[in-house]
């Protein structure tokens, strides 16, 4: 079924309809839930909250943007009502300000060396190959590490990354979801990509790095 | 010093915008004539790559049946309505 | 026209991956040519020094246009054959040429640079090593005076064409 026709049996109240959406979009609607809420169960009430304000205003929806995104756009929206209003899932470094996400160099500048140096600006302290097997560098445990390091990112790099990285959507539908400008998604998803990849190398190299950020 | 070069510290910041397409052409071009001498950048690119394909390697479906059945009876109240 | 073409092992290129068909096949690009975003790139002689990998090729490219300077782009090209005069060897006599081409006459910081491409030479080999002493000579060279990383690398990127007989271009 296409989308047009997939809406369209949606507002004539087919449940084989809302059942395919749901297989369709259910569990990433539910990882963004997460992103801004955390608890699973509170992310499952927003989902359901958001189910129902799309079947609710099924008739207003114009087809402008996809299905897809347009889910998640309000799955978004009421996920971060949500979270400033149970307050307890809002970490710490959020409450500084978005601005606390995207500022200053990603790298720390001691990782490269000085102005005076006649090798300005080249690595200090290169990075060490890894030199694993992709079947060790994506097995179980690894993906396990980038789970917890994904958790641990600010608010809005974890959301940029989860929908980009993890779910695989374009940039274009990531800021039709998150209202971010173009440059903004990338910078949020360039700082996270540098944060994972920082958790993943002192994992593997057990090279513990000092983050001033 | 003149040199219409990139330095490591420089390619660090902008190698999301490689990996997206969004760096202008010249800048491009000074971007992988730093990578054909600098082995160390080599490696930051690849082990970003290899992030990357293991963050795609997280989705799973994981709504759970009690969720799947919340939703039909949200669906259901909604239709009796 | 004709180029030259550095791959990495197994006729791979550095930074797409794409792996090129055997000689005489050709490889077609996904898109229109342009500079570092699509089409079959492929370099002029004048540039070699620049783009050092492990194997060196040439190439025949169908309607390729410089973007840049030594670099032609072309909506297809196919690997004619590979230069056999590339290899470990040739690769350490370029890196010491580099760094034997900047000792004299450098002084202070120019010296540095030129004791840092001394020392890297005797480790160069078919790779990005070898690019590595071009580029740290070519810093001695701008040491010593404004814009001559640019004529330094020229310098090299012409000596290693005459060393394997290629045509400038």
């Amino acid at each position: 079924m296409s989308e047009v026709e997939l809406l369209g049996a949606l507002r004539r109240g087919d449940e084989g309809a809302f059942r395919t959406l749901v297989d369709r979009y259910g569990a990433s609607m539910l990882r963004l839930a997460r992103v801004y809420v955390g608890d699973r169960a509170v992310a499952e009430e927003v989902v359901q909250e958001a189910w129902l304000g799309v079947l609710r205003g099924i008739e207003r929806f114009e087809g402008r943007s996809s299905l897809g995104t347009w889910l998640h756009r309000i799955v978004a929206n009421l996920a971060r009502t949500r979270a400033v209003r149970e307050a307890r899932s809002v970490p710490f470094s959020a409450l500084a300000g978005a601005e606390v996400e995207a500022e200053g160099p990603s790298v720390p500048p001691e990782r490269f060396r000085g102005p005076d140096d006649r090798w300005a600006g080249h690595w200090a302290t290169p990075p060490e190959p890894w030199g694993r097997p992709d079947r060790e560098l994506l097995s179980a445990e690894m993906r396990a590490l980038v789970v917890a390091a994904i958790e641990a990112l600010p608010q809005l790099q974890r959301a940029v990354v989860t929908l980009r990285d993890v779910e695989g959507w374009s940039a274009q539908e990531v800021c039709t979801v998150l209202a971010l400008s173009q440059t903004y998604q990338r910078v949020l998803l360039h700082r996270a990509r540098t944060r994972l990849r920082q958790a993943l190398d002192e994992y593997l190299t057990g090279n513990q790095r000092v983050d001033p950020s | 010093m003149s040199i219409p070069e990139l330095t490591c510290q420089e390619l660090v910041e902008v190698v999301t915008d490689y990996l997206e397409g969004r760096l202008p052409a010249g800048r491009r071009l000074r971007l992988e004539e730093h990578l054909a001498f600098c082995h160390w950048c080599q490696t930051y690119l690849e082990q970003l790559r290899t992030t990357v394909r293991l963050t795609g390697t997280l989705k799973e479906d994981d709504l759970g049946p009690q969720a799947r059945a919340a939703l039909l009876g949200v669906f259901g109240d909604w239709k009796r309505r | 026209m004709e180029a030259l073409k550095f791959l990495r092992p197994g006729r791979v290129a550095p930074f797409t991956g794409v792996a090129w068909p055997p000689p005489g096949q050709w490889l077609v690009a996904a898109a229109p040519p342009e500079l570092c975003r699509a089409g079959v790139h492929a370099l002029l002689a004048g540039v070699l020094a620049s783009w050092i990998a492990e194997e060196l090729w040439r190439v025949e490219l169908d309607g390729g246009r410089q973007l840049a300077p030594g670099i032609v782009v072309a909506w297809r090209g196919r690997l004619l054959g590979r230069v056999e005069g590339w290899n470990d060897q040739t690769a350490r006599e370029f890196a010491q040429a580099c760094a034997a081409h900047v000792r004299m006459q450098a002084t202070g910081r120019a010296a540095e640079y030129a004791a840092d491409a001394a020392a890297a030479a005797e480790q160069a080999v078919a790779g990005d090593s070898a690019t590595r002493v071009g580029y740290i000579a070519a810093h001695a060279a701008e040491a010593m005076a404004p814009g001559g990383f640019t004529v330094e690398r020229r310098w090299q990127s012409r000596w290693l064409a005459d060393r394997l007989g290629l045509r400038t271009g």
